[in-house]
């Protein structure tokens, strides 16, 4: 029931004011077919239907024009449904329109020739003498009543003298007459009989023109016509009677015939209508054109409000579709709330909402993945950030997508410069020269690598050299589908592999050399001491320098196995408080020479240090040695020992004023067996290192054409 | 004085825009209709105010054409005494205190040559031979009663005028469509005016 009231309800929205003011007009127009077939109807009606009508059809232009520019505006702006509507509304019309237009045109000529056909010259003679012919009969009927009249003048003449009243009363009787009445000269009324039984009527009087012509002595007999108190016609008959004492005036008053009346009033009424036709047949037919030309434009225009309102309810479910598209297509994904149609369009619409509840619901659920997907990888990201490795990934294109703060420190880069570019492209912005031979090794893996692979390399930055190790690996299924690279700083590794591989031969040395040196020595002087006195002088000097050459070069070997050992040996530091300054004093005080100039730049807030003493001072030893060897050239060398205290650590400085060191000496100057001296092990600055280490130190070069400083950072300062 | 109500020309143009009408023809060679007024006496009778009107139209051919053919024309007469004031003295008002109106009806009766005449309130109906008669009866108006006596007070200006025209609204349906635009169909004498002095009234 609600169903059906909602119907309607919308039928009357949509239709009411169209059909209200359509068959408003309608109605006005027909009324003013109905008073133009009379043409006699007076104009008052006519205009003010023609004003209704033309109202009406104002109402329906306004009503089409605010529909049509509405219409055109929804064009304009590209409103779905816009243009089918105006497309199919425009079909209709002219489906509509052209008939009617035809029908039109043949309905005015039609209209037009029927009129003309309305007359011809024999109708209107025909008319005219029949009407002449009434009025012969009439005429000759009031000539037969004047001399009727005249005759029962003279009849009942005594009559009027002596009583006019019976006279009158014969008279009317003769005449058939309806009122006779008897004038004096002086137009006094004399007598009067009346066929009426009312006793108050009075009798007609006689027209003062009439009075005069008659009283002239010329009769009146003719036809006339009267609106009150009946319209219709009757006979006056006027003429002087002789009365013994004067010359009265008789009238008398004959109603026509009703054989007479009828055919007379159909005749005379039809010439008078022939007349008004024929006078009104160029304005009936502009007044019939107008007409049919509201009635036309009446009905073109209802025709098009209703198609534009029906072609509009018919596109309302594919507006609504498209608009329903557009909101997907933007991302809202609202169901159509539009009334659905019972037909193929409501079923287009059901199954948009079903589609549009499923596209939720997939979304519904990829947004669930999403924020899974987005969770892992900000768990993966906590990871690659918390890993001591370095990690890139680069996309199938090669560009830099993400990297670690890791790998940042280990390549010494700032690599949020290369985001989203191609680190090959930008290695001249970069100025890193290792950095770009880093990537012109890498550049041919990542283009080739079909499966995981690592490579091993030096990569210098700056003063620093490190050894990398980089795992590749492609990432996704598919070839190309970017890759990953792991950077690890396999340094520290590599040096403790070769310690350790150092340690071994130290150990091997001393077990495997050392104990010969000792029975080999001896025997080259046994030799020298039971040989040389069985020998001539000449082959004896030969022998002790020989045996000599052995003890010597024994004797050397014992040094470099001793020192061996010494790296070899890894014995626990004995860690105690340590006067820094005092030990360095000592030191130099112990070296203290001619030749050598050692001096020692003391800092008063120095405190103690948590470190063994021997190991430090054999650490000294190594450097301050090193140092007048490399000034051993010079006439006097130059050794300075310093200190600088703060809070957290000891820097101890050895510098000298030798010729320097080459500018890569920092990655292998540590090295056990690394020396550019003749005689030297080449041990003595892997001990240095080997001691700071041992007090979690580090030890830094600095070296320059003025010389060479060795700085040394320890922890572990006292306040005690 | 010779009066015709000016030819409503926006009314044909308005109905020519609205309807796609080509303008109403109105006939060139047709004479004009027009209104003469000869005199508007008025004298005081039994304490009454009457007027002598008296006019001649002049119908146009068209208009003669129509009576010929059996049209009736409908004339309207209109005799109306109005009072002159001004409000403080500057703004001039009017008011009608009276007013007479004769609604005649003119016709020609084809079968018997005649010009009939019809007082349409009163029912009186003249028959005339001659169209001239008719008309003269038609602009002859005679002891027309204005106001009373009582009704008018000395010091105040009033005016009686007078305004014959013809009745357009009671033409039939096609004709008035054509009257529209045809200044042969318009007949209207306008106000015409003659002052009251209500003290010489009073004095006769």
């Amino acid at each position: 029931m609600a169903k059906i009231a909602g119907s309607l309800f919308n039928l009357l929205r949509q239709y009411g004011a169209i059909t209200a003011v359509s068959v408003l007009t309608l109605v006005a127009l027909v009324m003013l077919s109905q008073s133009l077939q009379q043409a006699a109807t007076f104009a008052e009606s006519y205009m003010l239907l023609l004003m209704i009508a033309i109202g009406g059809l104002v109402v329906l232009l306004t009503l089409l024009m605010r529909t049509v520019i509405k219409l055109w505006r929804s064009v304009r702006n590209h409103r779905p449904g816009s243009r089918i509507t105006l497309r199919l509304a425009g079909m209709i019309t002219t489906l509509v329109g052209v008939p009617i237009l035809i029908i039109y045109l043949f309905a005015l000529q039609f209209i037009l020739q029927g009129i003309d056909a309305w007359f011809d010259v024999k109708t209107e003679t025909a008319l005219k003498n029949a009407t002449e012919v009434v009025q012969l009969t009439f005429d000759s009927r009031s000539r037969n009543l004047l001399k009727l009249a005249r005759e029962g003048g003279t009849l009942f003449q005594n009559d009027l003298d002596t009583s006019p009243a019976v006279a009158l009363e014969k008279l009317r009787a003769l005449l058939d007459a309806e009122e006779v009445s008897l004038y004096s000269p002086d137009r006094q009324l004399i007598a009067f009989s009346s066929a009426s039984t009312d006793v108050n009527i009075l009798p007609q009087p006689i027209p003062d023109n009439l009075f005069r012509q008659v009283r002239n002595g010329q009769p009146y007999a003719a036809l006339e016509a009267r609106e009150k108190p009946a319209p219709g016609q009757f006979f006056r008959i006027v003429l002087p009677v002789e009365r013994s004492s004067d010359k009265a005036l008789l009238q008398a008053i004959v109603p026509v015939p009703d054989q007479l009346v009828k055919p007379a009033e159909t005749t005379e009424r039809a010439y008078k209508e022939y007349l008004q036709r024929a006078f009104l047949r160029e304005p009936l037919k502009t007044a019939l054109t107008l007409l049919l030309s509201l009635v036309v434009l009446m009905a073109l225009l209802s025709a098009l409000l209703f198609s534009i309102q029906l072609v509009q309810n018919f596109t309302r479910p594919i507006r609504a579709l498209t608009l329903g598209t557009r909101q997907v297509a933007a991302g809202r994904l609202k169901p159509l709330r539009d009334e659905m149609p019972d037909n193929e369009l409501g079923e287009l619409l059901r199954s948009f909402n079903n589609m549009v509840e499923q596209i939720k619901r997939a979304r519904r659920t990829a947004r669930i993945s999403h924020q899974q997907s987005e969770l892992q990888k900000s768990y993966l990201q906590t990871i690659i950030s918390t890993l001591s490795s370095g990690v890139l990934t680069l996309d199938a294109s090669g560009r830099l997508r993400l990297y670690n703060v890791q790998a940042e420190e280990l390549l010494g880069v700032q690599l949020n410069r290369l985001v989203g570019t191609r680190p090959g492209h930008r290695l001249d912005q970069l100025q890193h020269a290792g950095f770009a031979e880093l990537w012109h090794h890498l550049e041919p893996l990542l283009d080739k690598a079909a499966g995981p692979w690592q490579v091993q390399m030096t990569y210098a930055d700056g003063p620093h050299t490190r050894i990398l190790l980089i795992h590749g690996a492609p990432l996704g299924e598919q070839p190309r589908g970017g890759h990953v690279l792991v950077i690890d700083d396999i340094t520290d590794l590599i040096q403790a592999q070769r310690n350790a591989a150092w340690h071994e031969v130290a150990r091997r040395l001393a077990h495997e050399i050392k104990n010969p040196l000792t029975p080999i020595q001896l025997s080259a002087e046994r030799l020298a001491f039971k040989l040389a006195r069985h020998l001539p002088e000449s082959e004896r000097s030969l022998l002790e320098k020989l045996t000599q050459t052995i003890v010597e070069q024994v004797q050397t070997m014992q040094a470099l196995v001793d020192a061996f050992t010494d790296y070899a040996r890894a014995p626990r530091p004995e860690k105690q408080p340590v006067d820094v300054n005092a030990l360095l004093d000592s030191m130099a005080q112990l070296y203290q020479r001619p030749g050598l100039s050692l001096t020692l730049d003391a800092d008063p807030h120095c405190n103690n240090l948590h470190a063994d003493p021997n190991r430090l001072r054999q650490l000294l030893h190594n450097l301050i040695k090193n140092a007048i060897e490399v000034q051993e050239n010079q006439d006097t060398a130059t050794v300075t020992l310093s200190t600088r205290c703060d809070d957290a650590e000891v820097v101890i400085s050895v510098c000298d004023r030798g010729p320097g060191l080459p500018p890569d000496a920092a990655g292998w100057i540590f090295q056990p067996y690394a020396t550019g001296k003749p005689q030297g092990t080449g041990l003595g600055l892997a001990i240095v290192k080997k001691i700071v280490e041992e007090h979690n130190g580090t030890i830094e070069l600095a070296s320059g054409p003025n010389g060479t400083c060795f700085h040394i950072q320890l922890p572990g300062q006292t306040h005690t | 004085m010779r009066c015709c109500k000016k030819r409503p020309e926006w009314l044909t143009l308005l109905l020519t825009v609205l309807l796609g009408f080509t303008p109403l023809p109105s006939s060139a060679n047709d004479a004009a209709p027009s209104v003469t007024m000869l005199f508007l006496h008025h004298y005081v009778e039994d304490e009454t105010v009457l007027a002598d009107l008296r006019l001649r139209p002049r119908l146009s051919t068209a208009m003669l054409d129509a009576l010929t053919h059996a049209i009736p024309l409908f004339f309207e007469t209109r005799l109306r005494l109005v009072e002159h004031t001004r409000l403080s003295g500057l703004i001039p008002l009017q008011r009608t205190i009276s007013e007479t109106r004769f609604s005649l009806r003119l016709d020609y009766l084809p079968e018997k040559r005649q010009w009939r005449l019809l007082n349409i309130d009163s029912g009186r109906v003249r028959h005339d031979d001659l169209l001239d008669e008719a008309l003269e009866t038609l602009g002859t108006y005679t002891g027309i009663p204005v106001a009373s006596m009582t009704q008018l007070h000395p010091g105040i200006a009033y005016t009686i005028e007078a305004r014959f025209r013809l009745n357009r609204n009671r033409l039939p349906a096609p004709l008035w469509l054509k009257s529209l635009g045809d200044r042969n169909w318009q007949l209207d004498s306008g106000w015409y005016r003659t002052n009251v002095d209500p003290r010489k009234l009073w004095q006769r």
